[in-house]
């Protein structure tokens, strides 16, 4: 290689990439290339200089204090997650389904109170029917236990 | 007399293992392990420590929102670096103009006592002057070059780790890696020429 591709290779050689025989041969290089070992060493500093960055950031951090406060976020995310947002309870899909459930509950619920209401009027009649029997019994009359005895009764009466 | 028995420390592989079916203890501990490098690299690209620490926790809870998707085959250290790489590259979009505001380097007003601060590192209050100083540095650099000079430098990632990061190529990276570097060297000659770094 010559000194324009052994200077492109720098790079490669400062970070620890290059293969063996390359990273020799630009180590011969370097004994002798004054400009080479400038840009080399311009590289160092910018790495030293970044090191003292990221040292100086791990300091004060809490890893124990992040860790719990990370996890409490995930455990906000995932009850928000579940619960219904706004924009589904207010969309006409969101209503659509309780709506229509609702509605069929109140329409089966009228059906049965309806049905209920004819079986206690009819219950109601009855209970009218035999009240008159029992008055009849209260008169001294012949004694009558449903419709037909009553009407036999009327005839008898004639 | 018996040995006092030590817990055994979990490996990495079996922490993913548990928090891909749930375990958040786990999951807890591959945050404790992994959040200082994280953090760090969130806030050399962000440089408010709240705003870092803000970045930092969403790639994690992304992570852990992810984590049955990760098959595994990088490293879980490569894996949540990439999205905490993303997670920074979002924050900054969205708030790109308090982006604009930290990139203008440091009032002129300042720059000399950075300047004494820098040249006597070895006072632990300088120490921290200079730190600002790189960190004014690093904000006139591009994004795009923090983050690959942050991912060789600082946290000591190899080509292809930082291709996977980056989801680029080996060239690209390389590539990345020269102009960031020039890039850099440039700022840094421009303070060292008023007599800083």
């Amino acid at each position: 290689m010559n000194h324009d591709e052994l200077m492109s290779a720098l790079d490669e050689f400062h970070d620890g990439e290059l293969d063996p025989s390359a990273r020799a041969e630009l180590e011969f290089h370097l004994r002798s290339c004054q400009d080479c070992r400038e840009a080399l060493e311009a590289r160092q500093r910018a790495a030293e200089f970044l090191l003292s960055s990221a040292a100086a950031a791990y300091e004060g951090f809490d890893a124990e204090r992040f860790s719990r406060g990370v996890m409490s976020r995930i455990s906000g995310e995932e009850l928000r997650a579940r619960l219904p947002t706004w924009r589904a309870l207010l969309s006409w899909r969101g209503w659509l389904v309780p709506a229509a459930s609702f509605a069929a509950a109140a329409v089966a619920m009228w059906f049965l109170g309806g049905f209920a209401d004819r079986g206690s009027l009819a219950a109601d009649m009855l209970a009218e029917q035999r009240g008159g029997v029992v008055m009849m019994d209260w008169l001294d009359e012949p004694t009558a236990t449903s419709v037909g005895d009553l009407e036999s009764s009327a005839l008898a009466l004639r | 007399m018996s040995k006092p028995e030590t817990p055994e420390i979990p490996g990495e592989s079996e922490l993913v293992g548990r928090a891909r079916k749930g375990d958040r203890d786990a999951y807890a501990e591959l945050v404790r392990r992994h959040s200082p490098r994280i953090f760090a690299l969130c806030l050399s690209m962000l440089r408010r420590r709240e705003s870092a620490e803000d970045a930092a926790q969403e790639a994690f809870v992304k992570a852990w929102k992810g984590l049955r998707r990760f098959r595994g085959g990088a490293a879980f250290s490569t894996w949540v670096h990439r999205i905490a790489a993303n997670a920074c590259q979002d924050f900054l979009r969205r708030h790109s103009r308090a982006r604009e505001e930290s990139i203008e380097g440091p009032p002129l007003g300042d720059e000399r006592r950075l300047r004494q601060a820098a040249n006597a590192l070895g006072d632990q209050a300088a120490k921290v002057e200079a730190a600002d100083l790189v960190g004014k540095i690093l904000a006139r650099l591009s994004s795009e070059h923090r983050l690959i000079l942050v991912l060789r430098e600082a946290q000591g990632f190899n080509y292809a780790e930082i291709a996977e990061i980056l989801d680029c190529s080996l060239d690209a990276v390389k590539g990345r890696l020269k102009r960031a570097r020039q890039s850099l060297e440039e700022n840094m000659r421009h303070f060292s020429s008023r007599g800083g770094v």
